[in-house]
């Protein structure tokens, strides 16, 4: 756990650097943000919409506003919970208005996990209780298991369960109590748990 | 219940392997520096030159900023000294020509003088007034009973009565 917090503010410390260079106007030093947190919030947005295009096409957008506003950003925060704050929040706005104009079904999601060398390795191991689980189906339920969530039940969701962040993480990046956090955590995984009852080991 | 939960997020953290394909993160970059290059070509040369200004004042603290209020202060001031005088109405020759002198000028019917000092047949205008107007009024010059003021137009003096 000390390694684990040594990590963090290491991260922290590097990100600080980074971020007043490029204030200054490095855009290398701009770069080599979007090059760390690139993978991290493509997880994110992803898991949250459930399409590869939009995607791409959201943190496009997410990196755009944050380089425009990054002469604002005072360093009260770390990086990585503004960041984070900025994707969530255009990722929730932007799922509002695809609900407004719905073109997306349970069919279109995306898939191609169950090619995943590392996915594989968890789900059909000795051990696995999934290994006879056929995995393409296994992937689909969790998507849709996803997509019939409330945005901001998917948002508590995917930042928990599928990327580990802490409560305490989540709440400073959501802006809510960290009882609202664990309240809608409670909340979704009662839904969940119903959708994916024949998975359940 | 909490085992029960457990499971949960055991089967959803089997969606981090939903990664990106491994070129992603390259190819996004060149991308994000590509639409960076079309936004700065879309931007008008207002606020190009706008932001460069904000940009240099940005340096600039909080004594400065006061330097630069009282400069612009003294520009307005010289500005407005500076001004044609023939805006001013200090100026400007008066128009005599529709004027009356003071002493040319008719009293008003709701003058109350004469009764106090004038002499008693210049009373007639009040009476006038009183009976609402001109209208189906004799206007011929009264008696000199009848026009008697309501008071003496002599001095009282006490003790003088006869």
């Amino acid at each position: 756990m000390n390694e684990e917090a040594t990590s963090t503010q290491s991260s922290s410390d590097e990100d600080r650097i980074w971020v007043e260079r490029a204030q200054n106007g490095d855009t290398r030093a701009f770069d080599e943000l979007v090059r760390k947190y690139t993978p991290r919030l493509y997880g994110l947005v992803y898991n949250m919409t459930s399409n590869r295009d939009d995607t791409a096409d959201l943190l496009q957008d997410i990196f755009a506003k944050a380089y425009r506003s990054l002469k604002r950003f005072m360093g009260k925060s770390t990086f990585y919970t503004w960041i984070y704050s900025i994707s969530v929040n255009m990722t929730l706005n932007f799922l509002k208005k695809r609900n407004r104009h719905p073109k997306l079904s349970l069919d279109d999601l995306d898939s191609g996990i169950e090619n995943d060398p590392d996915f594989i390795k968890a789900t059909t191991g000795q051990n696995s209780p999934l290994r006879d689980v056929n995995l393409h189906e296994l992937q689909k339920r969790l998507n849709e298991a996803m997509m019939r969530l409330s945005e901001d039940h998917r948002a508590v969701v995917t930042m928990y369960d599928i990327q580990g962040l802490q409560h305490s993480e989540i709440s400073a990046i959501l802006g809510v109590s960290e009882g609202t956090v664990r309240s809608r955590l409670f909340y979704a995984h009662r839904q969940l748990q119903n959708f994916l009852e024949e998975f359940r080991v | 219940m909490n085992d029960e939960y457990d499971e949960i997020t055991k089967l959803m953290a089997l969606k981090r392997f939903e990664r990106p394909p491994e070129s992603f993160t390259e190819d996004f970059l060149v991308e994000f520096h590509q639409r960076q290059r079309r936004e700065l070509l879309q931007k008008s040369s207002v606020s190009l030159f706008w932001e460069r200004l904000m940009t240099h004042f940005e340096g600039w603290s909080a004594p400065n900023w006061g330097l630069a209020g009282a400069a612009a202060m003294v520009l307005v001031a010289a500005v407005t000294w500076m001004k044609p005088a023939e805006e001013s109405t200090a100026a400007r020759p008066l128009d005599r020509s529709g004027m009356v002198p003071a002493s040319f000028q008719q009293q008003d019917s709701l003058t109350i003088m004469p009764f106090i000092v004038g002499p008693p047949d210049e009373s007639n205008s009040v009476n006038q007034a009183e009976n609402g107007g001109s209208e189906g009024v004799d206007l011929k010059k009264p008696n000199a009973s009848e026009t008697k003021p309501p008071f003496s137009a002599k001095p009282f003096i006490q003790g003088n009565q006869e």
